[in-house]
């Protein structure tokens, strides 16, 4: 009986715990309006060319989603357009011939295409001035990702067009950032988005590649108003604030939301998430954080909470103040992570790296929080294009959100600060990086890489290595400003890279081509190293002097060893990218000496001959760890008298649990 | 029916302490090969590192918990972590095989319970020496039980670690896989206690039964187990001894830098002392297996009929 009341026990206590995030699905209360404008600042930020009015159903059984409406388009170019070709991403999920699948293998992040749940979007309505274009429209790519839709006439340069449209978005099993996981869907990339006109005014072309396994996504900034009609079981996120809740009186209800100066609009809906609310001080006002989690990980909800609101302060304060009254951060169930965490849409992000192994001081989940928020700027602001210069956004934001975690967890640790152990974001990265990769440049397409790798490493890590590097070599305040000048000059437009580093030039009043043009067109980094530095006393010159009679010998005796030390130090940079850097010289009595090399003029060696009263002990390149091009930064330390007692320390931990498999294994 | 069959696990602990008190010197003469072998160990370790970084102040970082200048050390001289991870092999295979000398003179010590340094040396010496290849066939034809308990333990992490990797907390992290790791674990606890039973048998029995053979020492050894579970309780305890100091030392020692000379040598006696309990507590295991033998029915004699 005893037995069996245990039984009875384990069980109850098994299913109340499971029952914490699966148990049948609740009725949720109506959600109260936001009452907040979309905009802080209330007036308009970007010329708004394509915005939308959509209304969505969510089947959210069988994960589809049907709806309708008016895409409002505005030709901001020069030039006539006399076709529109819209992004239909979720195709890309259609079957394993999309141009994404070719390329991706049905593999990224970690997460596996499903080979049973597709994902498609079949647009099945298409009417221009009440007219039905779709039976015209063609997919002039090499697949379904793009639809090409012709006008009955040209388009004028500044006139706009109404689309109404009506479609059918079927989420895949969640995979590249949408679908669904269970209960669990997450909506992104669901509805038509028009392609984005640029290059030269009067030459304007359509950007509107097909989804490539790499890249992102590249869009007109505009308004949204969007009805989302859901079970009235779920917690809807959304992109932009709540201005309307109705319940529709047959289990579902119909949520309206509202978003200005966006490019996107992405939604979550899930019947378990509960929510953590905070606020981001900026410019005087607040910015409502929100953060949608399970019950499970309530604890990396506070920490992605912390992480957001943090975040949201310090880019507002280092760039362009955060212009929008809400920021929503989803935090994916385990089983989704892989598939939705770890994306950017405006205003709604979605986080990861939850996991028992990230303990408090291990700040991958905070690290990704703030690299999605990050993307408001880089990307949700300064909407370059991300299948073109992924390096732009992505890499960009990873340096930044460096400078954030260093003035959110301080600069040594701010990555990881754990049992002893120490790493700085930016530093972390750049060892982390993969050396095996294919080397590749990092401003190029993303459809260009060899592959996923090599794409990573360019795009995320050497770029932010990049810009480390430039900081160190211009100064930390002095790169601050040209970066915030930039961001200020070009939000809510498309920056190029040119429009980047141009920006940056002018700021400092400096010629950068000398690195930019290698360490960003170019593959490779730097190759710093101490190759010899020794030391000797001083004396006047040895041997043998003067010819024939005057001939005359120098011995050690008539020219004894001075007082002083003649010293000499042969550093080299075999890399591809120059770069100056400080060379410290350290000295027996304990005093040290700078030298900078400052090597813009393509040579690769620098010698330094000094004298001293005490001999040089130590020599270090780039004593600030600024130069994070370096793949190999061990050799930029030189001591000239060997020291084991770190190599006894460690070896001492080595054998110790040496001496405990010999014991396990042996007597 | 013997007295000594009623042998018990009290009866097997206090025969482990009462060898640990007899042959304190033998127990501590072990334990100087064994630090000697760990201190040629550490200087190797120390030779290699020396030569890669004694000049690269980076590595002073590393030790020192920067995690960044780990990986770039590891990064910049991958060559020297193979190295130290074949000499600490080599070390592990080496003293693997001077233990089955080892384990032959303690069990023939406690066997035959000499007196004295001269004739403990005596038995210690014909003990290991003439069980040593015995040993090296049993080892061999453990190989197989041993793959097997591997694969089991692989089998149970990796069926842990799946529910693992959805863990949000330490506990639900460490559960799963502790848990899958139990059969493999149980198997293990098996296959080491029958093994061991089949040494001390072969020790124990050798004056009397010299053509006890290795397969025949461990399946007797395996049945033993099977009839005497006290025998797996006792072993079980003295793992279990042996993870807990261990796990005792990490505890203490976490937090504490034990930075400069000082620190240094404090680390390196406190180093010594975990290794010389862990020493002992496996000597004391061998006593108290000795102790149990002794109650073990010996093997059948094979009868040779005399020619007619």
């Amino acid at each position: 009986m005893a037995l069996r009341s245990n039984v009875a026990l384990c069980v109850a206590i098994a299913l109340a715990a499971c029952g914490r995030s699966s148990g049948t699905p609740e009725t949720r209360p109506l959600p109260a309006p936001d009452n907040l404008p979309a905009l802080r600042g209330g007036k308009p930020m970007s010329p708004r060319l394509a915005s939308y009015r959509l209304h969505a159903a969510l089947d959210s059984a069988n994960h589809r989603i049907t709806a309708t409406g008016t895409i409002h388009w505005t030709n901001g170019g020069q030039s006539p357009v006399d076709a529109l070709p819209f992004h239909l991403y979720l195709n890309a999920f259609k079957n394993e011939s999309s141009v994404f699948m070719q390329e991706s293998r049905g593999e990224m992040r970690g997460a596996h295409a499903s080979t049973t749940h597709w994902g498609w979007i079949d647009v099945t309505s298409m009417k221009i001035a009440g007219a039905e274009r779709i039976g015209l429209a063609r997919f002039p790519g090499p697949d379904q990702t793009v639809l090409e839709v012709p006008l009955a006439q040209p388009l004028a340069p500044g006139a706009s067009i109404d689309i109404d449209v009506a479609f059918t978005s079927q989420l895949p099993e969640v995979f590249a950032r949408t679908g669904w996981a269970d209960d669990f869907h997450m909506v992104g990339q669901w509805f038509p988005k028009p392609g984005v006109r640029v290059g030269a005014p009067g030459a304007e072309t359509w950007a509107c590649e097909p989804f490539h396994a790499n890249a992102e996504f590249f869009a007109d900034f505009g308004v949204y108003d969007v009805d989302v009609t859901v079970p009235d079981t779920v917690t809807v996120a959304a992109t932009g604030v709540l201005v309307g809740a109705k319940d529709n009186g047959n289990h579902t209800r119909t949520l309206t939301y509202h978003a200005e100066d966006v490019h996107d609009f992405a939604w979550m809906a899930d019947p378990y998430m509960e929510v953590l609310t905070g606020k981001a001080q900026v410019d005087g006002g607040a910015v409502a954080v929100r953060v949608y989690y399970r019950p499970d990980q309530e604890e990396f909800a506070r920490r992605h909470l912390a992480a957001g609101i943090g975040a949201i302060e310090s880019l507002s304060a280092l760039y362009v103040a955060y212009p929008w009254s809400t920021m929503s951060i989803i935090d994916p169930p385990p089983a989704a992570e892989a598939g939705a965490g770890g994306m950017e849409y405006p205003t709604l992000v979605t986080t990861g790296g939850d996991s028992a192994i990230m303990r408090p001081g291990i700040r991958l989940p905070e690290f990704v929080t703030i690299h999605e928020v990050g993307h408001n700027w880089f990307q949700g602001m300064l909407a370059s294009n991300e299948p073109e210069e992924a390096w732009l956004d992505e890499g960009v934001n990873q340096y930044a959100d460096a400078i954030v975690m260093a003035r959110l967890y301080g600069p040594r640790a701010s990555l990881i600060d754990w049992m002893g152990f120490a790493a700085e974001a930016n530093r972390g990265f750049a060892a982390l990086t993969p050396t095996r990769t294919v080397p590749s440049a990092i401003a190029q397409a993303s459809w260009t890489f060899a592959d996923n790798d090599a794409y990573g490493a360019a795009t995320y890590a050497k770029t932010a290595a990049a810009l480390a590097t430039l900081e160190g070599v211009v100064g930390s305040d002095a790169f601050a400003a040209a970066l915030k000048r930039y961001a200020e000059t070009w939000a809510f437009r498309h920056p190029t890279g040119k429009d980047f580093f141009a920006s940056l030039a002018s700021t400092l009043d400096q010629d950068l081509a000398w690195f930019i043009g290698p360490a960003f067109y170019g593959i490779g980094g730097a190759e710093l190293s101490v190759r010899s530095a020794s030391c000797r006393p001083r004396h006047e010159p040895r041997g043998v002097f003067g010819d024939g009679a005057a001939r005359k010998v120098i011995t050690s005796d008539q020219a004894p060893d001075g007082d002083t030390w003649v010293c000499d130090v042969l550093i080299a940079n075999t890399g591809t990218v120059p770069v100056p850097v400080d060379i410290e010289l350290r000295f027996a009595d304990g005093t040290s000496a700078r030298e900078r090399w400052e090597h813009k003029d393509g040579g690769h060696w620098h010698a330094i001959r000094i004298e001293r009263s005490s001999p040089l002990t130590e020599v270090e390149i780039d004593p600030g760890d600024r130069v994070l091009l370096d793949d190999d930064p061990v050799d930029n330390q030189f001591r000239l008298i060997d020291d084991v007692s770190a190599s006894a320390r460690a070896s001492a931990r080595a054998a110790y649990w040496t001496e405990t498999t010999m014991q396990v294994m042996g007597l | 029916m013997s007295g000594r069959e009623g042998v018990g696990l009290r009866a097997m602990i206090r025969a482990g302490g009462r060898v640990l008190a007899t042959y304190t010197g033998t127990v501590l003469g072990l334990f100087a090969v064994q630090a000697v072998l760990t201190g040629i160990v550490w200087f190797s370790f120390t030779q290699v590192l020396a030569s890669e970084f004694a000049h690269r102040p980076v590595f002073d970082d590393a030790v020192g918990g920067d995690l960044v200048a780990i990986i770039e050390c590891l990064r910049h001289a991958p060559q020297a972590v193979r190295a130290m991870l074949w000499i600490g092999l080599g070390a592990v295979f080496l003293w693997i095989m001077c233990s089955w000398f080892f384990v032959g003179g303690i069990y023939a010590v406690v066997f035959e319970r000499p007196e004295g340094k001269r004739d403990t040396a005596r038995v210690f010496g014909a003990g290991g020496a003439g069980t040593f290849f015995v040993y090296l066939r049993l080892a061999v034809i453990s190989f197989a039980l041993h793959v097997m308990v591997i694969g089991v333990l692989l089998f149970g992490l990796g069926a842990g670690a799946a529910r693992s990797a959805a863990a949000m907390s330490a506990f639900d992290f460490v559960a799963p896989m502790a848990i899958g790791l139990v059969p493999g674990l149980l198997l293990l606890l098996i296959v080491w206690t029958a093994l061991d039973y089949a040494r001390a048998e072969l020790t124990v029995r050798r004056p009397t039964h010299d053509d006890l053979g290795a397969v025949r020492a461990l399946i007797r050894g395996l049945v033993f187990i099977a009839r005497r579970p006290i025998s797996l309780a006792h072993n079980a305890l003295g793992w279990l001894a042996f993870v807990l100091v261990s796990l005792g030392f990490a505890w203490a020692a976490h937090g504490h830098a034990m930075l400069g000379t000082g620190g240094a040598v404090a680390l390196v006696v406190i180093r010594l002392g975990v290794a010389l309990l862990r020493m002992a507590i496996k000597v004391a295991m061998l006593a108290g297996q000795v102790e149990l033998t002794e109650t073990r029915p010996p093997p059948p004699r094979r009868v040779i009929e005399p020619a007619a």
